[in-house]
């Protein structure tokens, strides 16, 4: 007797974020698109995502438009509350001549938020345009 | 950041990283995932991308970057360091991308010293064996 082994299914969420305002604020989300099932929940606030248990990896890209130079951020995820994974920066944020994504990969064994933050400001906080994406791929069981 | 697990499966994600600044060959040294080694092998495939973003400790860093995300070598791509003087840290132009069972790097050629930036080098992978 053969048995089917099952498979997970690996699924997709990308989302547009935008500017909280400060540092250390949670950044509002707009869906953009997802192969989940259950689809994606936006907490009543707009600015983080509430998620079932499972196995989960983000990243957020920056796409800003700045009036100066030194107009960058750093941004970084929050896994229910606490900082996690490699932060993102906007070009040459405090010298470092570089655009980074954020990353992180974190288990929910009960449900959680997952929310990203802008976690420092150069000068101020530049434009950003609705090219800031956030992706995050799930695998439920 | 991982919970004590009672999910039926193992996560197929996994976030690999350097503790500290390392020049030279050194490889990322922390994986989230125990099925990576220490090695940074891992069986099955995976698809993997990620940079291994460098500082720049004077002058300027213009490295290519050999990627291997297989353990015979026969798959790999190339990326580019760069940063002029001035710069504390150095851009990656191409990220590293491959589908394969490792997540190695090394240095073919540089003008400067290469030292992997452990605030922000990261590689990510998802492991479909386990999808």
């Amino acid at each position: 007797m053969t048995y089917m082994t099952a498979s997970a299914r690996l699924e997709a969420a990308v989302f547009v974020w935008a500017s909280g305002g400060a540092v250390n604020t949670a950044c509002p989300l707009t869906l953009v698109d997802h192969n989940w099932s259950p689809a994606p929940v936006i907490n009543g606030s707009g600015d983080g995502l509430t998620l079932p248990a499972g196995h989960y990896m983000a990243s957020a890209t920056i796409f800003a438009n700045r009036s100066s130079a030194d107009q960058n951020v750093s941004f970084q995820f929050y896994v229910d509350g606490t900082a996690d994974g490699m932060a993102g920066y906007s070009d040459i944020f405090n010298n470092n001549s570089n655009v980074d994504q954020a990353d992180v990969e974190f288990t929910l064994t009960s449900s959680g938020t997952l929310e990203l933050k802008i976690t420092g400001i150069e000068t101020s906080i530049p434009s950003l345009t609705s090219y800031c994406r956030l992706v995050v791929w799930r695998c439920l069981t | 950041m991982s919970y004590s697990s009672d999910l039926s499966r193992t996560s197929p994600f996994a976030m690999l990283t350097r503790s500290a600044n390392a020049g030279g060959a050194a490889q990322w040294n922390q994986q989230s995932q125990s099925w990576v080694s220490a090695s940074n092998t891992w069986s099955g495939d995976g698809f993997m991308w990620g940079a291994p973003t460098c500082t720049i400790a004077s002058g300027a860093v213009i490295a290519a970057v050999r990627f291997t995300s297989y353990s015979s070598s026969d798959r790999f791509s190339f990326g580019s360091q760069w940063g002029t003087s001035g710069e504390a840290r150095a851009c990656s132009d191409d990220l590293m991308i491959g589908y394969g069972s490792s997540a190695a790097w090394t240095v073919n050629n540089s003008i400067g010293t290469m030292t992997l930036d452990a605030s922000r080098a990261r590689c990510t992978i998802i492991r479909t064996s386990l999808l």
